[in-house]
């Protein structure tokens, strides 16, 4: 009896016998299949000129961030880097922008991302493309862009990476997806041809947004002022005065002459972060004993003339006291509508320092120097010149001269 | 159908002016611009006047305005008031600029102003508090932070805000002495100050009945007595032994030929010699006050001041006459000025 087999186990055993025989017929072909997946690309990467998301453009304060800048999410640029894994012509290359990476997968765009406002490539760099032209835009839209070579040329260089650029212009930029912290990945495919047909080489490469951090700190209106009549140094901290205030004006027992003139200084020291300046004004009255007082010297600036009684006061650029006495850096001696300037030189008769004293200061004070911004650390050098006249009546002779230091923030 | 798709469409018209009411206006504050504080006086615990001077931002509402007086100027910090400051005496004395408003609360450290609620312009504005004590501490550096509200009691958040500083500082203290002045010398000539007098020895040389002799000495004198200085003449008249020239008792007029020793401090053209006194207010003794006419007593007055004067320059002219009967000999005389302050 003839025992048949059934027909589906015939037609296995036939396809069983054809695969062998193909196997065995391939190995002696003399030239080996070129396989049908690409290669995938070595050491690819995506650099993005901003991480933060496409709605951004300013910083927090509002201060427009520059197109391709690291705080402008709206307009980035981007540049794909890779190595290409074998030899062989590349005439174009697509870019696909997806929320997954795995190459013939469904590609969903990132949410907000916009490549369609890319107009040209920026930079190319690293490839050989031996006898071809260099890529050019072929399309780009809202997650896509693609570039082509018009003619494709060969590339030999599989050692080193090679790149290209998109973006990061006020004209032609990419917006980033518009979530923070948001991953997105850029799917690249080389082919060998210019039609973007025949793919040969393939990679993915990723990237995020990410939350901008926003820094705050507070710098809060500043000012240090102070006056003494003992010179300190103002060190590295630009230290205050600390004494009472006491001058004593005249000679060594602070008595005035007829015959000689004298002065004495006090000091202010003035540091601000008021931008829009800082005035220094006095305010005071003339040297007064009861209802008898040396007479002011004015407001024009008039210089010393013993046996005349005067009182008046100025500037003195001259004392420095080594460094811790006039130096002003930001402030500047008030010259009008009176000269509080000439303080410097000497007080004989004729002397060449000249002085000033508006007793009106003493219900409307008077700016004696000024500045037009902040002042790191001045100090200001005031002095006092008096003279009295034979018939000056006798006595003690005071006046308190205040400083006000008036910043405008 | 269409029902349903009314209904659906006034819900969602519904939730969507639920979403726009219940939103929140994210409202950011400006800061007041060009902004300051001028204090009349800077001495710890002065009352005196505070000015406080800024520019609105913008055109928005303005009913209130509140100054608040606090150690440190941000105002996300707690506000600790500045020792001594006290603001609740203020008065408002001045405004300017966005005007109308009058204070409606005050404490130690702070004042509200309003008014009713008017749009603001972009303007500089200034407001001057007088009664306003200032912080204690001789160095203190105070701040008032400004807000400006839309409501007249400030209440809700603030529109504009910005801080101003100042500063107490004790001033400088000068202390002098005038002292009691006298300044008084005598030479033949005195061309500056006393420092200056030089000569004592006046040489007449031969008298003769026939001529006048004359010469003059100066005296200088400057003081602030406030009852001024008396000057006197001290000596005698000029003698050789026991013989003498006599001295003019009263004033007598030049005369060539006769026994005579005067002097005067005036210019005189009999003979020409002399000079008024010049600077300072001193007055000459009536005696020896007139032009031509000498006069010598020792102890008598020449001249005074009733009170301080300036640097006066005085000049003594002497005229010696003989007789023919003049006896011979060497006459001399030493004259001294005494000048008596009063202070």
């Amino acid at each position: 009896m003839k025992k048949s087999f059934p027909n589906i186990v015939r037609a296995v055993y036939g396809f069983i016998g054809i695969f062998f025989v193909a196997m065995i017929a391939t190995e002696f072909l003399p030239v080996q299949l070129v396989s049908a997946y690409p290669a995938a690309l070595i050491q690819r990467s995506l650099s993005v000129t901003s991480s933060a998301n496409g709605t951004i453009t300013t910083d927090m304060a509002g201060n427009p961030a520059a197109a391709g800048s690291g705080g402008n999410g709206a307009e980035t640029g981007e540049t794909f880097s890779f190595i290409l894994p074998q030899t062989g012509n590349i005439g174009s290359i697509d870019f696909l922008y997806c929320t997954t990476p795995l190459a013939g997968t469904s590609c969903i765009a990132p949410t907000g991302l916009n490549a369609s406002t890319v107009l040209a490539v920026q930079s190319q760099t690293g490839w050989t493309d031996t006898g071809g032209s260099p890529f050019v835009i072929s399309s780009a839209s809202t997650s896509d862009i693609k570039v082509s070579r018009t003619t494709p040329g060969d590339e030999t260089n599989i050692s080193t990476a090679v790149a290209i650029s998109f973006g990061g212009l006020s004209t032609d930029y990419i917006t980033n997806p518009t979530t923070d912290n948001s991953t997105f990945f850029v799917r690249i495919t080389l082919y060998s041809d210019n039609a973007f047909s025949t793919p040969v080489d393939q990679g993915t490469v990723a990237s995020s947004t990410a939350t901008q951090v926003n820094i705050t700190a507070k710098v809060q209106e500043e000012l240090a002022f102070s006056v003494g009549t003992t010179v300190t140094s103002p060190a590295g901290n630009c230290s205050p005065f600390g004494d009472t205030g006491a001058l004593t004006l005249g000679d060594s027992n602070g008595v005035l002459s007829p015959l000689i003139t004298y002065s004495a200084h006090s000091y202010f020291r003035v540091s601000t972060n008021a931008t829009h300046g800082l005035v220094i004004e006095y305010s005071g009255k003339t040297l007064a004993n009861g209802t008898n007082n040396i007479t002011a010297i004015g407001t024009t600036a008039a210089n010393s003339t013993p046996g005349i009684p005067q009182f008046g006061l100025a500037l003195d650029s001259s004392d420095t006291e080594s460094g811790s006495g006039y130096s002003f850096a930001y402030l500047a001696p008030s010259s009008s509508p009176v000269n509080y300037s000439q303080g410097a030189g000497t007080i004989t008769s004729g002397g060449t320092a000249y002085f000033a004293f508006d007793t009106s200061s003493v219900t409307n004070p008077k700016i004696i120097s000024s500045s037009t911004g902040i002042i790191i650390c001045d100090t200001g050098s005031v002095r006092y010149m008096a003279n009295i006249a034979y018939a000056t009546p006798a006595g003690i002779y005071t006046t308190t001269i205040t400083y006000i230091a008036v910043p405008t923030y | 159908m269409p029902k349903i798709k009314y209904a659906f469409a006034e819900c969602l018209l519904a939730v969507m002016i639920g979403i726009s009411l219940s939103s929140p206006v994210l409202v950011r504050a400006a800061a007041l611009n060009f902004r300051s504080l001028e204090i009349s006086s800077p001495v710890p615990s002065a009352v005196n006047d505070y000015a406080f001077t800024f520019t609105l931002p913008d055109n928005t509402n303005v009913g209130s305005i509140s100054f608040l007086f606090c150690t440190m100027p941000l105002v996300i910090e707690p506000c600790d008031s500045p020792a001594g400051l006290d603001a609740s005496n203020g008065v408002l004395a001045e405004q300017s600029g966005e005007t109308g408003f009058v204070i409606y609360q005050q404490d130690s450290n702070m004042i509200l102003l309003e008014r009713p609620p008017a749009p603001g312009h972009s303007e500089q504005v200034q407001y001057i508090f007088s009664n306003m004590a200032n912080p204690s501490n001789p160095v203190q550096t105070f701040f008032v932070r400004i807000s400006t509200f839309p409501t007249f009691d400030g209440t809700g958040p603030y529109t504009d805000y910005g801080a101003v500083a100042s500063a107490t500082s004790t001033g400088v203290s000068i202390n002098t002495v005038v002292p009691p002045i006298l300044d008084f010398c005598a030479g033949l000539t005195i061309p500056g100050n006393c420092s200056t007098a030089s000569g004592y020895f006046i040489q007449f040389g031969d008298f003769s009945s026939l001529k006048t002799s004359a010469a003059t000495s100066m005296m200088e004198v400057g003081t602030n007595a406030n009852s001024g200085v008396v000057i006197t003449v001290n000596g005698t008249t000029m003698t050789s032994g026991s013989y003498v020239i006599k001295n003019l008792a009263s004033q007598t007029a030049n005369t060539i030929g006769t026994s005579q020793f005067g002097l005067n401090l005036r210019a005189n053209t009999n003979p020409v010699i002399g000079n008024d006194p010049a600077g300072g207010s001193t007055m000459l003794a009536t005696a020896y006050d007139v032009s031509n006419e000498y006069q010598f007593n020792s102890g008598d007055l020449v001249a005074y001041s009733p009170g301080p004067t300036n640097l006066a320059k005085l000049t003594v002219s002497y005229i010696v006459n003989i007789s023919s009967s003049q006896t011979v000999g060497i006459y001399d005389t030493t004259l001294t000025y005494i000048c008596t302050a009063s202070f």
